[in-house]
């Protein structure tokens, strides 16, 4: 007796280790590999994007193979045509912020160089750094960093643009199979906390992506929409990027409006046209209050706003923008993987 | 090499054949046709226990039921006083813990441990959950049979309850007429 419960541990023990070894193992590989993470990031997005849609014609009686072939060709060729719709647009806005750039470095050290003063009027010890200098120096570099670094962004996008639709397809077709396949090596003990965990963290990220996405999706075209109808330059560009930092909770929306104000600032536009583009991120955010939190976002942020902008400070810290928008996320799945394992080990055996 | 292949191929066949003839036999699957039974065979995960290892223990939270497709399981619940009764033995076919499908974080009211190498298949919540998105006639036939089986077993209880006050006020009356005489 006493052997056979030496063995059934020795047996647990190895199969923890095989869990904690695989797990590592994929965590160093997605770390190490060049464009493997953000590759992941965007499929597993597409993939909670597609998955209510592929079991919505898995219902109607459609095999898995037509049921995510379906939903997954729609999204490629909406992308596709959103890409060769706005690239134009894209393209003649770029052209018309290299034209215009020596004027925005320009307007910039203006407005520094007057708040620069006027904080020497009103403090004239605290201020002894040269804030033009300082800021004519960050954006040159800036600017070389982004020229120098283009080819390499392009390859990237590239190899992005390859394996995410790759993995997105796998992930919808066999993602069953594949956590299916990972949850047999965990020991017996703690299986079906595992299963329990794994169909948690599921459902949580997924609404989470969808939600975000949706929202950042409507912002962003009231964002463009507003702005195109002020004949606001480089609308497509702001609106972009409110999409981005709008899937950041709490803090991107403002951090998205702040480039739109800083064009705003250095070409002078009169208070109207200040006043009315703060109405167009108003209006995106009041609907976005009103309308869409309710309605797709609401639960799905379970964490406290001071700790969604302390793992926000850590994810931009640690990988960037992709850690900013990932970090909230990534800190939710951390504490329900805590509160499961208290639940279930320390509360029961209390 | 090719033989090793096809050997395994061979092999995960002959367990998704095993395993449709358990789910087959199994109460809560019995209405579900051959292409049916697949899908939950698709959905199910097999598990292999050691003499005298515990499937669960009482107090634990549960989220699914198993099908003994291999083996023998010992249902054990220890009383208030701390002394441990054996419930049933159960043997291949028979399946246990379903009520954890239907609770929410519902604890487990017994010990289930294997009294030889056996093999499960566990059903849980989650499968549960998505053969009722993905195929809810499906869905509904098992929930049906599972309504039967729970109803089915709240009647024993009724009816055990009520043997028991009949032998408890029977009880009583012999003491009383005892105090009597």
């Amino acid at each position: 007796m006493k052997n056979l419960s030496l063995q059934i541990r020795r047996e647990r023990n190895l199969r923890l280790l095989t869990v904690s070894a695989t797990l590592l193992a994929v965590l160093i590989i997605v770390f190490t590999v060049e464009n493997l993470l953000i590759s992941l990031v965007l499929a597993f997005a597409c993939t909670y994007l597609l998955s209510p849609f592929v079991r919505h014609l898995e219902r109607i009686g459609l095999s898995k193979n037509l049921a995510v072939l379906i939903p997954f060709l729609s999204l490629l060729i909406l992308l596709t045509a959103l890409i060769v719709f706005t690239i134009p647009l894209i393209i003649q806005q770029s052209l018309e912020f290299r034209d215009e750039l020596p004027k925005y470095i320009e307007g910039a050290s203006l407005l520094i160089t007057k708040w620069e003063q006027k904080f020497r009027e009103f403090s004239p010890y605290v201020l002894k750094i040269n804030l033009v200098e300082n800021a004519a120096r960050l954006t040159e570099a800036t600017v070389t960093n982004i020229i120098q670094s283009a080819p390499k962004i392009a390859q990237q996008l590239f190899t992005v643009s390859l394996l995410s639709p790759l993995f997105c397809y796998f992930l919808l077709r066999d993602g069953h199979g594949i956590s299916k396949s990972l949850l047999s090596i965990f020991p017996n003990n703690i299986f079906e906390m595992a299963i329990s965990l794994s169909y948690k963290i599921n459902a949580q990220i997924g609404e989470f992506i969808r939600a975000r996405l949706i929202e950042a999706v409507i912002v962003g075209i009231v964002v463009w929409i507003g702005l195109s109808v002020m004949n606001f330059p480089y609308a497509i560009f702001l609106a972009l990027f409110a999409v981005l930092m709008n899937l950041i909770p709490y803090v991107g929306p403002f951090i998205g409006a702040i480039p739109a104000f800083i064009i705003a600032l250095v070409n002078q536009e009169p208070s109207l046209v200040i006043m009315m583009m703060a109405l167009v991120y108003l209006i995106a955010q009041i609907i976005d209050i009103i309308f869409v939190i309710p309605l797709v976002v609401a639960k799905t942020v379970n964490l406290h706003p001071a700790s969604v902008i302390i793992v926000f400070i850590i994810g931009a810290h640690l990988m960037g923008v992709l850690g900013m928008i990932i970090a909230v996320p990534v800190a939710s799945v951390f504490k329900l993987i805590f509160f499961t394992i208290y639940d279930q080990l320390i509360k029961f055996r209390a | 090499m090719m033989n090793l292949l096809w050997d395994n191929l061979f092999k995960k066949e002959d367990a998704t054949q095993r395993t449709i003839s358990v789910l087959s036999q199994s109460k809560l699957f019995s209405r579900l046709t051959k292409r049916e039974l697949r899908v939950v065979e698709d959905l199910v995960h097999e598990r292999h226990y050691r003499m005298s290892e515990a499937i669960f223990k009482q107090g634990e939270i549960g989220i699914g039921m198993y099908i003994i497709a291999r083996g023998s399981v010992e249902i054990t619940v220890v009383e208030p006083d701390g002394e441990t009764s054996v419930i049933t033995n159960l043997k291949r076919g028979d399946f246990f813990g379903e009520l954890s499908l239907v609770e929410e974080n519902g604890k487990r009211t017994a010990n289930a441990i294997a009294t030889e190498d056996s093999v499960l298949i566990g059903f849980f919540k989650p499968d549960l959950a998505a053969i009722l998105q993905t195929a809810p006639a499906i869905g509904a036939k098992i929930t049906t049979n599972l309504a039967e089986v729970l109803g089915r077993r709240l009647k024993l209880t009724t009816d055990k309850i009520s043997q028991l006050r009949r032998e408890m006020s029977t009880l009583s009356g012999l003491s009383k007429a005892d105090e009597k005489s």
